[in-house]
């Protein structure tokens, strides 16, 4: 029968066992990854299971990688967000964060678009660093992307965008995701990129600011293909800042919104 | 012609209401249409929605039979429609 190690077929034995193909294979491996979750017992292996062997702390070839990487994502999901390609419209506390959760999760292409730089005060939100301050926010994230998953392509805008390059920029995306800061930019984009694709989804934010109870942080769906997450009311405000913990909730449930759609499953 | 409005957040609790059916004019646009609706909801409705001069507000976010919608120059509205609006608010 045929199992997958590090996604490769490998043949086995009808009733081999876990443990002896591991010994096999990689002696001294100390991590097993089955099917997506640690395996902590030996077992008979069954057809079609996709395992990782991983000796802790080895530093694994640039061939292995990428398998390595995927080996705690349920089995099948890597194969298909690797063909896919996100727009992430800004940036900042939700884009910068929603970039990096869908590098780690492998979609294979981010389209990336912000004209700012990176200044001290996106540092309490913001996945960048000290050293990063003054640099384009698209060239220090790619950077920051690359160090996580180098297989992730990072196709860079460091632009404004407006009605009219907003077409052409996010021309051949599956999902486009809305991480502005400002209330008009997000109703733009939607208007923009809804008037030229229709039927293409698209993972908005509003209400996130402060720090109010995560519960209220929800994901709605309003028509064929367009997802709003957050409260709806919390605004940024004098007296309501923008805070890691409550961007980061919104910022993932957007993330996880991208990979829901991607895998062709309904949300909100 | 019948339009059904939806409303979300801030929009819906000036409106006192989720979603309601509304008579228009035939062919009324959206500006139109939202002036309408300000007119039977009162200026805390009409504030969220239209700016001093009845422009469509540039945070105001429209959906038409779930699309979204062009706040000007779009083609009018048509019986049956449904209309669903809510502010967008900053942060991010």
């Amino acid at each position: 029968m045929k199992v997958f190690v590090a996604e490769r077929e490998v043949e086995v034995e009808p009733g081999a066992r876990l443990c002896a193909l591991r010994d096999r294979l990689k002696p001294g491996a100390d991590v097993v990854v089955l099917n997506g979750a640690p395996a902590t017992a030996d077992r008979p292996l069954a057809e079609g299971d996709r395992l990782v062997f991983i000796r802790r702390g080895e530093v694994p070839g640039r061939e292995e990688l990428e398998a390595l990487m995927a080996a705690r994502h349920t089995p099948g999901v890597h194969q298909r967000v690797k063909r896919a390609a996100v727009g992430i419209a800004g940036l900042g506390g939700l884009g910068s964060a929603i970039a990096v959760a869908l590098a780690r999760v492998g979609v294979g292409r981010l389209v990336l678009a912000d004209f700012d730089v990176v200044e001290p005060s996106n540092l309490n939100r913001q996945q960048f660093f000290v050293d990063q301050i003054g640099r384009p926010k698209t060239e220090a994230l790619a950077e920051n992307l690359a160090r996580i998953n180098p297989y992730v392509r990072a196709e860079l805008h460091p632009v404004r965008l407006t009605p009219e390059n907003i077409p052409g920029i996010f021309r051949d995306v599956d999902v486009l995701v809305e991480a502005f800061d400002r209330a008009d930019q997000k109703a733009m984009l939607l208007e923009s990129f809804g008037a030229a694709f229709p039927d293409k989804p698209m993972v908005m934010a509003s209400g996130l600011a402060g720090h109010g109870s995560g519960n209220s942080v929800r994901v709605r769906r309003l028509g064929r293909s367009i997802h709003v997450v957050g409260d709806l009311e919390s605004a940024a405000e004098p007296g309501r800042g923008l805070m890691a913990p409550r961007v980061g909730i919104a910022a993932h449930l957007q993330a996880n919104t991208v990979l829901r759609l991607l895998l062709g499953e309904k949300e909100g | 012609m019948k339009v059904k409005f939806s409303y979300f957040a801030q929009v819906r609790q000036a409106a006192g209401a989720e979603s309601e059916e509304v008579m228009l004019a035939d062919g009324a646009d959206l500006a139109a249409a939202l002036a309408e609706v300000s007119a039977r909801h009162g200026p805390a409705f009409r504030t969220l929605v239209l700016d001093d001069a009845g422009a469509i507000r540039p945070n105001l976010m429209v959906l038409v039979n779930g699309a979204p919608a062009a706040k000007a120059g779009g083609r009018g509205l048509a019986d049956g429609d449904e209309v669903t609006v809510l502010s967008a608010v900053s942060g991010g």
